[in-house]
């Protein structure tokens, strides 16, 4: 009996958050138009949502801006305590930004650099003060990544370019959640924090027929991300009776080292655009996300922690895709409308849903305004994300109940060509 | 320019959507309760033997019976002026007769061994002499209040009887199991014009609108369990007398008018008790089985293969008995048989357990009254419970449900059997009370278990 030793306590929870935890908005003039852009990818952003598609640009462009996201989840429940139990997250704005450069090198050869952060987000539960009933599960989760990834495209015809890239990738993650030392009922609090780099490829075709019909696919690689040099920290209260205070510090290290594997997801895009009349065109893209590479969330500690050197959890994404369908219309030389909506589909499934990341099936709807002056552009989006409400029934942490969401989104991306 | 006043109106109603985006919140961001919910609990009747009267770690104290399961739904149901018979620190139990209350954990692993690759837990009783303020003969209870409250108890609940002394038993000494606590929480003769009152004519007089009713399990832990005073084993309650008593009884709560809600009895040779000394030779320094020079455990004299070793083996294995005469540290006696339970004892175990909870299905089917299943409750702790990222199972200690008794539940352990009868309560008679919050619960446990200073 007592092999089992000192309890299953510590199952840390997740990362985070979007269809997993993606983030495709990354330009606000693609945004506007639900993120149809595989196909037109007609300005600087082109380097994240097709680089092939850098190779109309002409001369020096640059654009840089971003994405204000502003998620609100809720959880219901859970119902093995009060189904009415009404939870909010706590609200936080986050900033993805992006930066994107071009240089036509020759007529035939452009190349391209990309600052972005395609995956991402971040959640938290509760304060230290008003503790939340999931806090076993996760009390606040970060991530981060960004990626700085040249490209090179080439005009092989007049009417098709190809382009490849490459990304070195950083990602910071912070995770917390309280733990509880059953044998001295004590709540303890875990943070693990690590940051590391990955390496990953991008490619890109663009192809135009009949000058008025453009097709696009994309391909961006998985990265894998080695967290081996992490760490994690635990926190108890101080007790009056020091030999409690003793066991905690021995079976809880105040600080070690901590390791884990994070393979974020590869992409692979279609689009299509077409262009009705001059001033008016549409765009539809299917985007596809490897997330089955997130099986697991296994962490391995230097020193044991409540007397286990590793905690497993199961997580078992399945790939996931977006419809995406957007139009354009320009107004006169100065102004354009842009409009879009996209449905995301979830990839994560019912049982493996948790606070981390309280994701379902999104409806998507962007509307967004261009401004053009000389060689200056200024693009604003609006996007809200609707996500269906999430009845949760024999998740695999007994932790059942209903997440809803939403979060807007507002871009604001400037260009300058020189 | 026309374009231009457009657009900007296009950007106005564009920042109005954006604003007007939130989620939507519901009125009621928890469960309310109707006043024919709070009527219903307003007189809550507890009735029945140890885990019901919040009995833990070998003693009844007001910690503990604060923290019972009878307690939290009265707590979740509304109820006013609920009053138990709280019993001061340390409490009164098992180990009252010499002069202990209740079992603390002093260490998780002992200091004094510091080579066991096992931890190997000390655990000891506080003895009454800790607490000179504490009188267990005249005046146990925290304060005169409790002791002289004008009605009954709202628990009624008493650790160590029989089914039948719920309606028979007025005294210790007028019951079939002589429970000590009988008198101490019945409180008999009751002023005039009451007199001799027994625990259900007792609960008939508080005119209860609910009765909860465990009963049955000391009836077959009384044999199974080791017991210091009487050494000879009482034949445990026949099948046949259990059913013929409980019907009684169900009759009897049934003509007060009350709702009444029943368990069933858990498998009691789950429990930490019958499973945490092994019925091998530990070796001191590593606390893990001693081997010998074929690699080959080496069994304890007195235990055949199938045996489960009690608890309070424990004690005896330390003055040498049970090991072989080739330890230095042997008296040369063979382990008890008071602690040992046999494959034939086992299943007279098993087999009662089984015929007790027939009994009570056909018993409540037939009299329309709802059991909670607790049978099957601590079958899934046995087999580790979740819930929220808590993980419950029945091991000794770490395992957080069962108590340092290694029978009775935890504070933890209470507030998940408080759910599975409330599950029950809110099906059987309509009504919504919401379940325990069980971390909020094991919140408050923390602090009045281990005195945090500083956070």
């Amino acid at each position: 009996m007592f092999k089992k030793l000192f309890l299953l306590l510590f199952l840390p929870a997740s990362f985070v958050l979007a269809s997993g935890f993606s983030i495709y908005e990354q330009g606000s003039r693609a945004t506007a138009m639900g993120g149809a852009f595989i196909a037109r990818a007609d300005d600087p952003s082109a380097v994240f949502y097709n680089p092939a598609g850098i190779s109309q640009l002409s001369g020096w462009q640059i654009s840089v801006g971003t994405t204000a996201i502003q998620p609100k989840f809720s959880f219901t429940g859970p119902s093995t305590m009060d189904s009415k139990l009404y939870t909010e997250a706590q609200k936080n704005v986050f900033f993805p930004t992006h930066l994107y450069l071009s240089y036509s090198v020759k007529p035939w050869l452009t190349a391209g650099f990309g600052f972005y952060s395609p995956f991402g987000l971040a959640t938290e539960w509760g304060t230290k003060e008003h503790p939340w009933v999931g806090r076993l599960l996760a009390t606040r989760t970060e991530l981060q990544t960004f990626y700085y990834n040249p490209v090179i495209a080439a005009k092989v015809t007049d009417n098709l370019s190809v382009a490849a890239g490459v990304s070195l990738v950083q990602a910071n993650v912070e995770m917390e959640k309280d733990v509880f030392f059953t044998p001295r009922n004590l709540f303890g609090h875990s943070k693990l924090k690590a940051n590391t780099t990955g390496l990953g490829v991008n490619l890109g075709l663009r192809y135009t027929l009949f000058k008025r019909l453009h097709l696009g696919a994309v391909y961006r690689s998985s990265v894998t991300l080695n967290f081996d040099d992490g760490e994690a920290r635990f926190t108890f209260p101080i007790t009056t009776d020091p030999i409690i205070n003793n066991e905690v510090s021995s079976l809880f290290p105040a600080k070690t080292k901590a390791k884990s594997k994070l393979v974020l997801p590869a992409t692979f895009g279609l689009g299509i655009a077409y262009e009705a009349t001059t001033n008016l065109s549409f765009e539809f893209d299917y985007v596809y996300m490897g997330w089955h590479t997130y099986d697991r969330l296994k962490v391995t500690f230097a020193d044991p922690v409540g007397g286990e050197k590793e905690t497993v959890s199961p997580r078992n994404y399945s790939d996931s895709f977006s419809l995406r369908f957007g139009l354009e219309y320009r107004l006169d030389q100065h102004f354009t409308l842009r409009a879009g909506y996209l449905w995301d589909y979830h990839a994560v499934p019912s049982a493996y849903v948790e606070p981390t990341l309280p994701e379902n099936d999104r409806h998507n709807y962007t509307i967004g305004l261009g401004y053009r002056l000389k060689s200056w552009s200024v693009d604003v989006a609006y996007q809200i994300l609707l996500q269906d409400d999430r009845n949760i029934k024999q998740s695999v942490n007994d932790f059942d109940g209903k997440y809803t969401g939403l979060a807007n989104l507002y871009g604001l991306t400037v260009g300058y060509a020189f | 320019m026309k374009k231009i006043i457009r657009s900007s109106a296009f950007l106005i109603i564009l920042l109005i959507i954006a604003t007007a985006c939130s989620l939507y919140e519901p009125k009621i961001k928890s469960t309310i309760l109707s006043p024919t919910e709070k009527m219903f609990f307003s007189r809550i009747v507890a009735l029945g033997d140890n885990i019901i009267a919040g009995y833990q770690s070998a003693a009844l104290t007001e910690k503990h019976q604060r923290k019972s399961f009878v307690a939290l739904l009265a707590k979740q149901g509304d109820a006013t002026d609920f009053q138990q018979p709280y019993i001061a620190y340390p409490g009164l139990g098992s180990e009252s007769y010499a002069g202990y209350g209740i079992l603390k954990l002093k260490y998780l692993d002992n200091p004094e061994t510091p080579q066991t690759v096992v931890p190997d837990p000390v655990i000891y009783a506080v003895p009454f002499a800790d607490y000179p303020d504490f009188d267990p003969l005249n005046m146990p209870f925290i304060s005169e209040e409790v002791m002289l409250w004008a009605l009954p108890y709202n628990n009624l609940a008493i650790p160590g009887i029989y089914v039948d002394d719920i309606l028979k038993a007025t005294t210790k000494l007028r019951s079939r199991s002589k429970s000590g606590l009988i008198d101490v929480i019945l409180r008999n003769p009751l002023p005039d014009p009451y007199g001799y009152k027994t625990a259900f004519q007792q609960a008939k007089l508080y005119q209860p609108s609910l009765i909860l009713c465990w009963i049955g399990m000391y009836d077959i832990l009384s044999y199974a369990q080791y017991n210091a005073i009487y050494n000879v084993s009482e034949p445990p309650t026949p099948k046949e007398d259990f059913a013929k008593y409980y019907a009684e009884l169900m009759d009897s709560l049934k003509s007060t008018g009350a709702a009444v809600v029943v368990a069933n009895i858990p498998d009691i040779l789950d429990m930490p008790y019958f499973n945490t000394v092994p019925g091998v030779v530990i070796d001191t320094v590593t606390n893990t089985p001693a081997l010998d020079d074929n690699g080959n455990q080496i069994p304890l004299t007195g235990v055949t293969e199938g045996d489960l070793v009690l608890l309070p083996a424990k004690g005896f294995i330390k003055r040498g008995y049970g090991l072989p005469a080739s330890f230095p540290n042997s008296n040369g006696e063979p382990l008890p048989d008071d602690v040992i339970l046999d494959k034939n004892e086992q299943e007279i175990v098993s087999n009662l357990i089984d015929d007790y909870n027939a009994a009570i299905d056909s018993i409540c089917l037939l009299r329309k009254i709802p059991v909670v299943d607790m049978y099957s409750f601590f079958k899934e702790i046995t087999n580790t419970f979740h819930t929220a990222g808590l993980t419950v199972s029945a091991n000794f200690i770490t395992g957080g449900f069962y108590s340092l008794d290694g029978i009775h539940p935890t504070d933890l352990g209470h507030a998940l059997i408080a759910n599975e009868w409330l599950r029950v309560i809110n099906s059987s008679f309509r009504v919504s009370i919401p379940p325990v919050n069980v971390i909020d619960a094991i919140d408050s446990i923390q602090y009045s278990d281990s005195l945090i200073v500083r956070k």
